[in-house]
């Protein structure tokens, strides 16, 4: 009798907390947060249905908190802001630079929103009035079809975070027509540059991380990168699967993956984590020899480039 | 036995259908007493009456009219009676009495009062025998002889029940079962203290099913099922006057399992054993699952889905667990109807309550479409299984679970799910663990479990139920 009373109790005090009737939730789909006078600028997209159409309505609301903000965009509404469904979180520079350990923290300690929304940065939030729904599509495509920009969610953004690794966002511009291209990278949490369209397909390349994109006027259907350490030269081997033969291919892009690699190095950057690859597969050389220094390693980039089977090979006569 | 015929007529209050015919035969008089409704009136005629008639038409001396007539009646189950209470038992049991001078003795000239054998009703076969048994014990034993032409199929015959007296068979293979188990089966029989068996049901419910809510004894009207329950080393049990027989010990997975399977492509049935597994979840657990994604979990499906359930949600004035009960109790409410219904009204019945109420509550707005989708299912999921009593437990288990899940989410279907197990896995019948063969794990089991695993024969038997030549087709 004992035990019935127990389960019952726990049935009838545990649960019920949380219980919300679908009818009486609005789902945001999206949220732009900006950050000026010291105030948090919260911008959110909520998502319905009315028959067979997708309505969306945007909601503004400011606050000196994350949570002020989010209470102010409560009381506009009717219904309870759902954030579990939350597709994409869009951040203006200020944000990640003055305050995104609140707003990460905001997200890390509600327990109502999901770890697997994507990421974005872009200087004006008011992007998600324009583009409803399709913000997080665009990206995707963007990343997979063009290889011009590279997605983050938000666990892996926490993850990179946490082990001290580069992150980056990728960028939505909003000049005269919305477009997505290149990446912002962040050290911690500060931002320490761009990289082009040109740079995120190199970057892409060497993360094993591209589908397919153009580059110096040729398409590059596949890659895959090695990495190996021969008498202190880490060798960068890059096999590239292109569509048709294309004049000095390799030296182009062998050469841009030298600029890229130099152009960080400068500010003391290694983008490629080239040492830390170093440190995960030969720890002994980082422990056995004291002299060993990573400055000393020579890194040499190699392209090898494979033509696609299926690609045109002309007319013949 | 001397005052039989008064006693007899004391006793029945001169019931009617008793018959008392008396005959001058030689200036004797001789009685036969019977009961018009279960004696072949035909065949008394034909056998009986025909021969002393002869007899008289003769003029034939006879010295000893009783043992005369003992010898030379054309009777096949002729028995002489000492007591009153037997004379009594046979006369109901559709035996003619012979009364002479304080003697009696009874012969068998049964009315056929059962129908034909038929097709199963119940447990439809796609292929396979169709035959089913019917309410004659004989019958549904011969059905059973038919197929084992053993003589080590044994039967123990009882006759139970204080007042109706019913023929009960306990039937097993000598050389295949377990000997122990048929005779724990026979005392618990023998044990039964009540005044009618009217049907194998009884049985069921008074000694074998207890209190338990799934069913631990298989009930059939297949007599191919019942052949194969016996060469597996099972015991059966049929009864006069019941259509159905009752195999024993039931596990859990036999009620995934049909004759039919035996008859098809191993692969075939092992998809449909899925599909029949997947049923059983489906029932259990769907309108449980969607009350926990409406009411606590919507972020376990995708957006769109949500969006879709919360548009058809928006007019519906009750929460989900309450519409979820509505909707379930209105199906069962059909369901008994359309059961008990005569067929002519009966699907009219079913059209007006699942067409046009299923249309006017959604408009009335105190159901939504999709819920009437998710009990449909799984009402129709809970209707794979022949037997009612699993039907009946899978209901139990879907509205336990729906309130644990309107209250505790995806966890109660969580602690649903595992008490289900626990529940299923702490069944034993008289000493048969309920899951077996999965638990405890049989090997030589599994080719004939969940799956029906492609094997040049079945060559073992249940070690569980066999206690004897385990290996089939080995020479028994």
């Amino acid at each position: 009798m004992k035990k019935i009373i127990i389960l019952v109790l726990c049935i009838f005090l545990t649960g019920c907390t949380h219980y919300v009737e679908l009818s009486s939730l609005d789902i945001i789909s999206n949220m732009g947060i900006d950050y000026y006078n010291d105030e948090f600028h919260i911008l959110i997209t909520t998502v319905s249905k009315d028959k067979e159409e997708k309505v969306y309505q945007t909601y503004t609301s400011s606050g000196k908190t994350m949570n002020d903000a989010i209470l102010n965009i409560q009381i506009q509404g009717d219904k309870k802001f759902y954030m579990a469904h939350l597709h994409l979180l869009v951040l203006t520079p200020k944000v990640v630079t003055e305050v995104l350990e609140e707003v990460l923290n905001f997200f890390l300690e509600n327990t109502e929103s999901r770890n697997d929304f994507s990421m974005a940065i872009t200087d004006n939030i008011d992007i998600l009035k324009e583009e409803e729904d399709n913000l997080q599509n665009r990206i995707q495509i963007v990343e997979n079809d063009l290889g011009i920009t590279t997605s983050m969610d938000f666990e892996g953004f926490i993850c990179n975070l946490l082990e001290e690794r580069l992150n980056y966002l990728p960028i939505i511009k909003s000049d005269e027509n919305i477009e997505i291209e290149g990446i912002t990278l962040l050290n911690g949490y500060s931002i320490i540059g761009e990289l082009s369209m040109n740079e995120v397909i190199i970057f892409n390349i060497f993360q094993n991380n591209l589908r397919q994109a153009s580059i110096y006027d040729t398409k590059i259907l596949s890659s895959q990168t090695f990495l190996s350490l021969k008498n202190d030269v880490l060798k960068v081997n890059v096999e590239c699967v292109i569509s048709s033969d294309s004049k000095d291919f390799e030296n182009k892009l062998e050469n841009g993956f030298y600029l890229l690699y130099e152009k960080f190095k400068l500010e003391s950057i290694d983008i490629f984590e080239l040492e830390e690859y170093l440190q995960k597969e030969k720890p002994l050389l980082f422990k056995s020899s004291e002299e060993f220094s990573f400055e000393d390693v020579k890194i040499d980039f190699q392209v090898l480039l494979r033509i696609s089977k299926d690609s045109y090979k002309g007319v013949k006569k | 036995m001397n005052d039989l015929i008064t006693r007899l007529k004391k006793d029945t209050n001169q019931a009617d259908d008793i018959i008392y015919k008396k005959i001058d035969l030689d200036n004797h008089e001789i009685y036969f007493i019977y009961s018009e409704v279960l004696v072949s009136g035909m065949d008394f005629n034909r056998f009986i009456l025909k021969n002393i008639a002869y007899l008289i038409d003769e003029k034939r001396k006879i010295d000893d009219v009783y043992s005369f007539l003992l010898n030379s009646l054309p009777a096949h189950n002729v028995k002489e009676e000492t007591k009153y209470e037997d004379a009594v038992r046979k006369l109901f049991n559709g035996f003619a009495c012979f009364y002479y001078d304080g003697r009696c003795f009874s012969m068998e000239i049964r009315a056929v009062l059962d129908r034909g054998i038929g097709e199963a009703e119940n447990e439809i076969a796609i292929r396979g025998p169709k035959d089913a048994f019917t309410e004659n014990y004989n019958k549904n034993l011969g059905l059973i002889r038919r197929r084992i032409k053993s003589e080590k199929l044994w039967t123990e015959t009882l006759s139970l029940g204080k007042l109706s007296d019913t023929k009960t068979g306990v039937l097993y293979m000598e050389n295949i079962a377990d000997l122990k188990f048929v005779e724990k089966i026979v005392t618990t029989l023998k044990n039964i203290d009540i005044d009618g068996i009217l049907d194998s049901g009884y049985l069921k419910n008074i000694v074998f099913q207890e209190d338990k809510m799934f069913p631990v004894v298989q009930t059939t009207e297949r007599p191919d099922l019942v052949a194969m329950a016996l060469l597996e080393g099972k015991v059966v049990i049929i009864v006069d006057t019941s259509p159905y027989a009752l195999i024993l010990p039931a596990f859990f997975l036999d009620f995934f399992h049909t004759p039919d399977d035996y008859y098809q492509k191993n692969f075939n049935i092992s998809f449909i054993r899925i599909i029949r597994l997947l049923a059983f979840f489906i029932s259990i657990f769907l309108p449980a699952y969607y009350i926990a994604i409406t009411t606590l979990n919507h972020d376990s499906i995708s957006l769109d889905l949500l969006l879709n359930f919360i548009n058809q949600r928006q007019n519906v004035a009750f929460p989900a667990i309450v519409e979820a009960l509505i909707m379930t109790i209105s199906f069962e409410i059909l369901r008994e109807s359309d059961t008990r219904m005569a067929s002519t009204i009966g699907s009219a019945v079913s059209i007006l309550g699942g067409i046009i109420l299923g249309d006017a509550l959604v408009s009335a707005g105190i159901i939504s479409p999709i819920m009437i989708i998710v009990v449909a299912t799984s009402a129709i999921s809970g209707l794979v299984f022949t037997s009612v009593e699993l039907t009946n437990a899978i209901r139990f288990y879907r509205i336990f679970i729906m309130i644990l899940a309107s209250f505790l989410g995806i966890y109660g279907i969580y602690i649903g799910f595992i008490l289900l197990v626990t529940h299923l896995a702490s069944i034993h019948f008289l000493g048969f663990p309920y899951l077996a063969p999965i638990s405890p794990f049989i090997k030589s089991e599994q080719k004939d479990a969940l799956f029906r695993i492609p094997d040049k024969g079945k060559k073992y038997r249940n070690p569980l139920l066999a206690k004897k030549n385990i290996i089939r087709g080995k020479r028994l």
